[in-house]
Parts: C-alpha cells; sequence; structure tokens
C-alpha cells in the first residue's frame, strides 16, 4: 500500500501555497514601497531627525501585534464554541506572530527612545502596559508547552487569549487614562503630522498587516499539517513525541 | 552616537526578529517533512513485511528510532483501505 491511500494528508504541499505566494509577493512589494516612502518620501522630522523614521515601522509592529492578538481572542471564542481545533491552531499562529511583532515595537520603541527621551528604558505607562501584554503572550505560548493533553491545552490557552486581550485596549488607552511621555500620535483633529508622514504610515501599517496575513497563513498551515502528522502517528501507534 | 547610528539599529532589529521567525518556521517545517517521510517509510515497509512473513521482526524500526508496532500499521492500512478514519 502507498502512503498516498492513507486518508489523512501527509503532504506538505497543497492548497494554499498558490495563496502564499501571492501574499508573499504583495507583502515584497507594499513592503519596499513603504520603506521608500519612510526613508525618502517622508520629510526629516524637524526636532527628532532621522530617527523619527523608526517610529512608522515601530507603530506598524504594534498596530499588527494588537491585530494578532485580536485573532487570538477570536480564534479562542470560536474553539470553546465549536471544540474544532482548527481555531485553536489559529489562535497559536496568531499568538505567536503577535509575539514577535510585540518584541518588534518594544525594540524599536527603546531604540527610539535613547536619542528623544536620553534613556533606553522608563516604566511609562505605554511601555508598562505593552510590556505587560508581551508577558500575557508569551505565558500563553509557554502554557501550551506544559500542557499535554490536547484539548486541555486548547482549553486553557483559549480562556487565556481571550483574557489576555482585555489588555490590548489599556495599551491603546493608557496615553490618554495616565500621565505619558509617549507622543500621542491621533488627536481629536486626526493625525498629528505631516501629510506625507501620513501616507508613509498608511504604507508601513499596510505592509506590516501583509505580511502578518503571509506569516499567518504559513503558521496557520504548518500547524495544521502537525495536526495532521499527529493524528497519523496516532493511527499508527507511535509514541507521542 | 548620531541619529543614523540609531535608525541603522532599530531596522537592523526589525530585520533580524523577522528572519529569526521565518528561520524557525522553516526549521519546523523541516522536522515535520522528516517525521511524514518517516511515516511514509513505515507504512511501505510495514506493508511488504506483512506479506513476506509473519514470524518476522515484531517491530520495524524508524528512521528516528522508534519502534512501530504492527497492529498499529495494519490498523493504518485497514483506515487506507476505506475503513474509518483517522480524524
Amino acid at each position: 500500500m502507498r502512503a498516498a491511500a492513507v486518508p489523512f494528508d501527509v503532504s506538505l504541499t497543497g492548497t494554499g501555497s498558490r495563496l502564499q505566494r501571492a501574499l508573499l509577493a504583495a507583502t515584497l512589494a507594499v513592503g519596499l514601497v513603504a520603506l521608500y516612502m519612510a526613508f525618502v518620501y517622508a520629510p526629516k522630522e524637524a526636532t527628532m531627525g532621522d530617527v523619527q523614521r523608526i517610529f512608522y515601522f515601530h507603530v506598524g509592529a504594534a498596530w499588527t501585534a494588537c491585530l494578532a492578538f485580536f485573532v487570538v481572542f477570536l480564534g479562542g471564542l470560536a474553539y470553546l464554541r465549536t471544540r474544532d481545533r482548527r481555531w485553536d491552531a489559529l489562535a497559536l499562529s496568531s499568538a505567536e506572530i503577535g509575539v514577535v511583532f510585540t518584541t518588534i515595537t518594544l525594540a524599536t520603541g527603546s531604540i527610539w527612545a535613547k536619542p528623544a527621551w536620553g534613556t533606553w528604558w522608563t516604566w511609562d505607562p505605554r511601555l508598562t502596559t505593552t510590556t505587560v501584554l508581551w508577558l500575557i503572550y508569551v505565558s500563553y505560548l509557554i502554557l501550551r508547552g506544559a500542557i499535554d493533553e490536547p484539548e486541555r491545552r486548547a482549553s486553557f490557552a483559549a480562556a487565556v487569549g481571550i483574557v489576555g486581550f482585555v489588555d490590548v485596549p489599556i495599551v491603546f488607552l493608557s496615553i490618554r487614562l495616565w500621565r505619558t511621555i509617549h507622543p500621542v500620535l491621533v488627536k481629536s483633529q486626526g493625525f498629528d503630522m505631516e501629510p506625507p508622514m501620513v501616507h508613509a504610515l498608511l504604507a508601513a501599517l499596510l505592509a506590516c498587516t501583509l505580511l502578518y496575513a503571509y506569516l499567518l497563513l504559513v503558521r496557520t498551515s504548518l500547524e495544521r499539517r502537525r495536526l495532521e502528522v499527529e493524528a497519523a502517528r496516532q493511527a499508527l501507534g507511535f509514541h507521542q513525541g | 552616537m548620531g541619529d543614523l547610528w540609531y535608525l541603522a539599529l532599530a531596522y537592523a532589529v526589525i530585520w533580524a526578529v523577522l528572519l529569526a521567525y521565518l528561520y524557525s518556521i522553516a526549521r519546523r517545517q523541516e522536522s515535520l517533512r522528516q517525521e511524514m517521510k518517516a511515516i511514509e517509510e513505515a507504512l511501505e515497509g510495514g506493508s511488504g513485511a506483512e506479506e513476506e512473513a509473519d514470524e518476522a521482526e515484531p517491530f520495524l524500526t524508524l528512521v528516528q528510532g522508534e519502534g512501530v508496532p504492527r497492529e498499529g500499521l495494519a490498523r493504518a492500512r485497514r483506515a487506507g483501505r476505506g475503513g474509518r478514519g483517522s480524524r
């Protein structure tokens, strides 16, 4: 009997790869345009100088992290409602990508803070709540690794993903709720920037969102294959590895 | 240190974090691919062994060194012939 006759799919090539390639091409194209706009098209900021150009992808990464954690929240709700492990796979993939983008946000913010504020780090409300957000989702990933039983792992992770999302609006509102030295980007009149800077920011937001979509597709596909291999191992009577 | 140094450092960090994540995904994909290959080999090897002799070695050895119980392979084969699915 050939492996192809087994009722589970054990190939890594399959549906979704065309969409992945299209998303990768779009991400690269928009990413290059966004980099051009951040470095060339957007004018030099009068007070901060060139270091302000960090801001475009810093904000893009922060936005993408919030989007990723929103998907974790939705995936958790959907899993608890349906008990379908595909939702859990989506939530896990999105949490991992969210942690990557939060890491970028914290690192680039810290690098920007040194010339702007004269220090690499300060316990400002925005920085503190963002660090708490990072810790929540790192804990989410550690928790998953600590529970062996798949159903229990998925249920606990869904609960953490749902409760953890509470910190996202707190991060957003932190610069309005408490006294802060963090710049306020959006005011009641709109963006507090020159129009070319707004265009560069929008391009960076789009590039980061496309990158997130691409990574989510790749990571979810990997997780789905892992579940298939797990099912194959169980059918064959292999030990869990 | 000038502004440009911080700018370069920030973008280097962005690329480094993204590339490290892509590398980790690629490694996991490769590990999964090897595991799939091992399963396929076990299925193919198990089929031949069953036809040749039932008194032969009771366990087939996988590439990664794990034993595959004969009954597990038989169950997978039955499933492959249109029996119950694994999911």
